[in-house]
């Protein structure tokens, strides 16, 4: 579904983001993508996404990341930015929803039944109408995910999905995430999110992919977490 | 809350008061626009002496705003940073112009004093024009309208995206000044020696934001162009037709002089 080979990220020439980084995602895996602050998680999502430059190939279904793809690939991959405020910029939650359908085309008819679908499914129905600037960071964060699942994308790319949230609205995020059945790439410090919904973990540290494992194998490896600023999981923590 | 904050309320506000139910709400935004359009040329070009024919452009606002439930007061006092530049740039007429046109009660009334009076009520009554506009038809329709009178994609999708990131900019200011005054409880207002500083910060932040939402954009599609939800309006031709002849009437003087006719 997803193939990097050779991905080098740079914001200068002097500044190496990320060197050689080289790994693959099969459909339908959840993906957890971890490593201290400025790894170059974000950066590697935005590359994937065709938002910065990148060295070395990155297919998307086949299709190389580059600009004359950039359409086909953008509509495999749904993306989640870290801050919802920037990924709800219409006035309500039903002309966000909106704003990418009619971009892809359909009618109005055809937008009002996905937009209706999608809250349904996700049980937001009452978020439809709400002003964006009304909404709770946590129903912001509801909001945007069923921006990005209206436009039915293959790939969920999600970014830091449950900072600033509370515990009750994380639990709940969590749950929304893991009905999703689609392939999921999720970047957080939240280690024990990233163990309830994900099967694999890639670290990244030091411009490198430190590690590829099941989440077991890697989450419950203090040595790798710590070399890599991290901790393990509050869970694993108590034990 | 601090002035950026109320501010960006204000703006947003605005969105809300457009999403309203009232009849001026379901109007064609393209009928809307071209009788504001023609409500700003027609009062622009009363000529400075014509108090008592502006004067009656002002049933506009009073009948449109009442139908559309909003406040005369309340869009005053949101326009409050304009109206002391129309005072500001009128406020010499009286002292050139002296020539004595009228006398009322003994009292001389100045073609300088007649234009300036004339002018500030000019432009109040441009400004609810505008506002009545703004606050009874979503950007987004407004924008659809100004497209089918054919104003160029590109100024209308510049105009739209800067009425967005108007609102961003604001809420940047306003987290700023949020931080600086938490730090200098004692100051009144932004020192001078921190302007620099305070703006360029401003200008790199805004610009951080704006790009993560153009990003946002052109992840769901977007390639330059706005494309709206078409939406079915019902004809307003009352509406449309009934308020350009009597603008034209308005204009003409003929109701001005017909009125004038009953008190002489």
């Amino acid at each position: 579904m997803i193939k990097m080979e050779h991905v080098n990220i740079a914001y200068d020439t002097n500044e190496m983001v990320l060197k050689d980084i080289n790994f693959s995602i099969k459909e339908g895996e959840c993906i957890g993508l971890i490593g201290a602050n400025g790894a170059g998680k974000s950066s590697l999502l935005k590359a994937m996404l065709g938002l910065i430059p990148y060295e070395g190939r990155i297919y998307v279904e086949d299709s190389l990341v580059e600009k004359k793809n950039l359409a086909s690939v953008r509509k495999t991959l749904g993306f989640l930015f870290q801050n919802a405020d920037e990924q709800m910029f219409m006035p309500t939650v039903y002309e966000d929803m909106a704003f990418g359908l009619l971009n892809m085309g359909l009618n109005k008819d055809e937008v009002e039944k996905r937009i209706d679908d999608v809250l349904k499914e996700l049980r937001l129905d009452y978020l439809k109408k709400k002003y964006n600037h009304k909404l709770s960071i946590g129903e912001k964060r509801m909001a945007a995910i069923a921006t990005i699942l209206a436009m039915q994308p293959k790939v969920l790319l999600m970014d830091e999905p449950t900072s600033a949230l509370d515990p009750k609205n994380r639990r709940l995020y969590i749950d929304m995430m893991n009905g999703l059945k689609m392939t999921k790439i999720i970047t957080s410090h939240d280690l024990d999110m990233i163990y309830s919904c994900c099967e694999r973990v890639i670290v990244l540290g030091n411009g490198k992919l430190q590690a590829d494992g099941g989440k077991e194998d890697i989450l419950r490896n203090k040595k790798v977490l710590e070399e890599n600023h991290l901790e393990l999981p509050l869970a694993f923590q108590r034990l | 809350m601090n002035k950026a904050e109320k501010a960006v309320i204000e703006i947003k506000q605005i969105d809300e008061l457009a999403d309203g139910n009232s009849y001026l709400h379901h109007i064609s935004p393209l009928s809307k626009l071209v009788v504001t359009l023609a409500y700003l040329l027609f009062v622009m070009s009363c000529p400075k002496y014509a108090f008592s024919t502006v004067l009656l452009f002002i049933l506009y606002p009073i009948s449109m705003y009442a139908i559309a439930d909003l406040s005369l007061w309340q869009a005053l006092k949101r326009m409050r940073f304009i109206l002391p530049l129309i005072i500001f740039v009128n406020i010499l007429n009286p002292f050139f112009d002296q020539q004595i046109l009228l006398q009322i009660g003994g009292f001389p009334l100045t073609g300088g004093i007649i234009s300036f009076i004339t002018t500030i009520l000019k432009g109040i009554l441009v400004l609810w024009a505008s506002y009545l506009l703004v606050a009874t038809t979503k950007m987004d329709a407004l924008c659809q309208a100004l497209r089918q009178l054919h104003i160029p994609k590109i100024l209308v999708s510049l105009f739209l995206l800067t009425y967005r990131y108007l609102g961003l900019m604001m809420e940047e200011v306003s987290r700023m000044s949020e931080a600086y005054y938490l730090r200098a409880p004692d100051q009144k207002g932004i020192h001078i020696s921190a302007w620099g500083s305070f703006l360029g910060q401003l200008l790199l932040r805004s610009m951080d934001r704006a790009t993560e939402i153009f990003h946002a954009m052109k992840l769901r599609g977007y390639i330059g162009e706005y494309r709206l939800m078409e939406k079915e309006y019902p004809p307003a031709y009352l509406y449309f037709f009934g308020w350009l002849c009597m603008f034209v009437l308005f204009r003409l003087g003929i109701l001005a002089e017909w009125i004038g006719g009953i008190f002489l």
